[in-house]
């Protein structure tokens, strides 16, 4: 892989965001800094996962990616645009594609293949070109068999698939999933997370994955670990999950392997701890025991 | 329940009618309401009521789902042809104390009562037909001109197409809510009118939380999608009138002729 | 016995063009003081399911008996029936109310027509065993955070002192230290308070770790129904309908199938440690 040559699509230096909560009268009564000082920077092509518990900020972090909210301090910059500047905000709506938690509440048009093309009428893209690209990305996000339907006799699932072939058609070049997978049920979560991968393996987007749940990260090249506005920890998943203490504090929990494969470190199993997935770890185990025994 | 609601429920199919240009729907079903009102003929019902069936049977709308839209104003439909039924004066037909009929009161109230039923059935199998988005569309196209009086015709169509979205969403959703208290042994069936509307208090506040908080989130999605208004915006489905649209155009101008000439020259039924 | 529902059908959506049988011939008995999961993906029939326990929907076809009395009898009172079988929805959203927290709790104690002594009585014992504390009773519900939300949610349930507490999804959307919180507080109604519960849940591991009885259900049928340690043996047959077992039992099963002598029923983290610890010292 030609990383190095791989430029930043975000980068975020000390990015900071308050916001002033108001009373009845409308007096300023406290003012929350909901980002503190965040450093990110995401190499294009890369599959980044945000990891925070409720209100970590990371939420809020999103909004800025998409420039939905903009830096009190600090900069923010998408694929070399500022997102201080107004000037850039259709661009940069445009390179980096929301999806968001809520299925029902971003499903705009009553019909899937007009809500797919909902992105393109407002940047004014040609009729034709518009259903080309529509039938493209509905095609990659496995909905194109649900294009004349109602988006409300769809489940969770395919209703966030529709979002992403929304966020698709516009042709960003990179896509930020704002715990859209929060309210789904496995096999919808499961869909959204297979459509995302291969989104970055074969088209290569860059994909911001913001979650709390553990087990969705493990696919991730990088991860960051948000705490009250902050980072609070960084690195591959297997980096991550080691940081035991860290995660409990930012009222997260490694996944089971990751909580075995440490139990088992600790009893003094020499293993690796860039293990995921249950067949690698029996695999894994099975070698160790035959090295007993040989 | 809520849920019986036809009107803004597409039904799929592919039809002659589910292709036509919406405009032409929208002014045909003007067309029709209108001509509903301007007769007082059993001809001019045969002619009405067989068009309907005729349209009906082109769209393969089955009938049991159009008359659903019925069941909703039922108790108008009812409290209409009662009112015409008694309050009209004429020839007496049947007398018991102070009720009278009449012969012109049950004409009367057969006649509004076929109105409202076919104005519904109507409007409805246009809605059926048409996705709400073309029906926006539809209006955002006709009434076009009155943007030179400043009215915001492509927001009160976007207004229209969401708020035709998010009905269905908010009427499973006040079930949900209702089931909620419900299952907190709230009671919504018995007490005096006023007890009862104190009682839906517990279903209305979470559905205006609700509400509120899907606006915000939608506000929030379209800005995410580049949504500035209507400038600059192009349209996946552009409206073009085909030939078969001018077609329907000449169908109801043949209609008017068709329901004149009942009406007129066909003796007086 | 609590309840028991005999030949139970149900049909959603009659008349319409979605009529689908939600319910199919179910028979369960769901005994007192149990710690039930209901597990299945989205339209296996569960939310169905628990809505029938309390009346909310009715079945098509056959009974359901609470204490031995069907409760489609005309003398029975539904309104006891939703007192003793309390349900929390999925969204402390859609029955949070009130101005104030405590207001909203005592909306069912206040249903209830109980003495006004009793009523305030209950409120406050339910906030107190929730563990929402004095200085959020005069706040707006609205303005909680999510895990306390669904506390109130369930203090607004509990209020009305229920026997069988049911409860659909009560941790989605919360974040891991939230749902250990929310189980903390199920697994304390259950021991100490001697509450029966029943949860519909996605989460296996958590099943695994709290629950007594696992019901699973896949289009509209029981097809298992057993102590979490029985049922996840079925790993194949749970993955086929879109299911799954925890991530420690599906270690132990993938280590048995390629030969190792391990015990395969782990339920947790700890057991399947200690049972690999064990495999990997014997000689």
């Amino acid at each position: 892989m030609k990383e190095q040559a791989k430029k930043y699509i975000i980068e975020a230096e000390n990015l900071a965001h308050e916001y002033a909560r108001r009373d009845e009268n409308g007096d300023v009564t406290e003012i929350v800094r909901a980002l503190d000082g965040v450093d990110v920077q995401i190499r294009e092509g890369s599959f980044v996962a945000v990891l925070g518990a409720n209100g970590s900020g990371k939420s809020t972090f999103a909004k800025h990616l998409n420039r939905l909210l903009f830096p009190t301090e600090g900069t923010l910059y998408i694929d070399g645009m500022d997102t201080a500047d107004s000037e850039n905000t259709l661009a940069i709506r445009q390179t980096a594609g929301m999806v968001f938690q809520n299925p029902d509440n971003q499903i705009i048009a009553n019909i899937v293949e007009e809500d797919v093309g909902f992105g393109l009428e407002n940047v004014g893209v040609p009729t034709d070109e518009i259903l080309l690209r529509v039938e493209e990305s509905l095609k990659e996000t496995g909905m194109y068999s649900y294009r004349r339907h109602s988006p409300n006799h769809l489940s969770g699932g395919q209703k966030q698939r529709v979002a992403i072939a929304g966020v698709m058609a516009m042709r960003p070049k990179c896509i930020i999933l704002d715990e859209a997978t929060a309210m789904l049920d496995p096999v919808g979560r499961k869909s959204v997370l297979d459509t995302i991968k291969r989104l970055n393996q074969k088209e290569h987007i860059t994909v911001v994955l913001i979650t709390h749940y553990m087990e969705e990260v493990t696919q991730a090249d990088y991860v960051y670990v948000m705490k009250q506005g902050t980072v609070a920890c960084s690195g591959t998943p297997g980096e991550v999950f080691q940081n035991v203490g860290t995660l409990k504090e930012c009222r997260l929990e490694a996944p089971q392997i990751t909580q075995i494969v440490q139990e088992l470190c600790r009893a003094g199993v020499s293993i690796t701890n860039e293990i995921y997935s249950v067949e690698r770890l029996a695999e894994e185990l099975l070698r160790l025991k035959s090295g007993f025994k040989g | 329940m809520i849920r019986n609601i036809t009107i803004g429920q597409y039904y799929v199919a592919d039809s002659v009618i589910h292709r036509l240009d919406p405009r032409v729907k929208v002014t045909g079903t003007l067309l029709y309401i209108v001509s509903l009102f301007l007769f007082h003929n059993f001809w001019g019902y045969v002619v009405a009521v067989g068009c309907f069936f005729a349209v009906m049977v082109l769209s393969k709308v089955p009938f049991s789902y159009i008359v659903r839209g019925l069941k909703p104003i039922f108790f108008m439909l009812v409290f209409t042809a009662v009112l015409n039924l008694f309050w009209t004066p004429g020839t007496v037909f049947f007398r018991f104390g102070a009720i009278q009929l009449t012969w012109e009161g049950l004409r009367k109230s057969v006649f509004m009562a076929f109105r409202l039923i076919f104005l519904v059935l109507g409007s409805s199998l246009m809605t059926l037909t048409t996705t709400p988005n073309q029906l926006t569309d539809a209006l955002e196209k006709l009434l076009r001109p009155l943007r030179h009086l400043h009215v915001p015709v492509h927001e009160i169509a976007m207004m229209m197409s969401i708020a035709l979205r998010f009905i269905p969403i908010l009427v499973e959703e006040t079930d949900r809510i209702m089931k909620a208290q419900m299952a907190r042994g709230a009671d919504f069936e018995s007490g005096s009118v006023l007890q009862r509307l104190r009682n839906m208090l517990p279903i209305l506040v979470p559905l205006f939380v609700s509400a509120i908080r899907r606006a915000n989130d939608l506000a929030l999605a379209m800005d995410a999608r580049c949504y500035h208004g209507g400038d600059g915006r192009t349209k996946m489905h552009p409206l073009r009138y085909q030939g078969r649209d001018f077609a329907a155009y000449f169908i109801c101008i043949a209609y008017c002729v068709l329901l004149y000439s009942a009406v007129t020259y066909l003796p007086m039924l | 016995m609590s309840i028991l529902l005999r030949n139970v059908n149900y049909t959603y959506g009659k008349g319409s063009s979605e009529e689908k049988q939600a319910l199919k011939n179910i028979n369960l008995e769901i005994h007192k003081n149990e710690f039930t999961a209901i597990v299945g993906h989205t339209g296996s029939g569960k939310s169905t399911l628990i809505q029938l326990l309390n009346g909310l929907e009715k079945a098509d076809s056959g009974e359901i008996l609470f204490h031995g009395k069907n409760i489609y009898d005309k003398d029975f009172s539904m309104k006891m029936l939703r007192s003793k079988v309390g349900l929390v929805f999925q969204y402390p959203e859609h029955q949070l109310f009130e101005a104030t927290v405590v207001k909203d709790v005592a909306f069912g104690p206040n249903n209830m027509e109980w003495e006004p002594l009793k009523a305030e009585l209950s409120t406050f014992g339910a906030l107190k065993d929730v563990g929402i504390g004095e200085e959020l009773f005069d706040v707006s519900p609205l303005a909680l955070s999510g895990g306390q939300k669904r506390r109130v949610a369930i203090a607004g349930v509990l209020a009305v002192e229920p026997e069988i507490l049911v409860l659909d999804e009560p941790m989605a959307g919360l974040d891991p230290a939230g749902r250990k919180e929310i189980f903390d507080l199920l697994k304390k109604l259950h021991s100490e308070r001697k509450i029966t519960i029943i949860m519909v849940s996605h989460s296996m591991e958590d099943v695994a770790e709290y629950a007594s009885r696992v019901i699973v259900m896949n289009q509209g049928e029981v097809v298992l129904d057993g102590e979490p340690r029985k049922v996840f043996r079925y790993e194949k047959e749970l993955k086929q309908i879109g299911l799954g077992v925890p991530q420690a039992t599906s270690l132990m099963h993938c280590l048995a199938a390629q030969g190792a002598g391990v015990k395969e029923d782990c339920l947790t983290v700890q057991e399947s440690v200690s049972e690999i610890l064990k495999w990997l010292k014997r000689v």
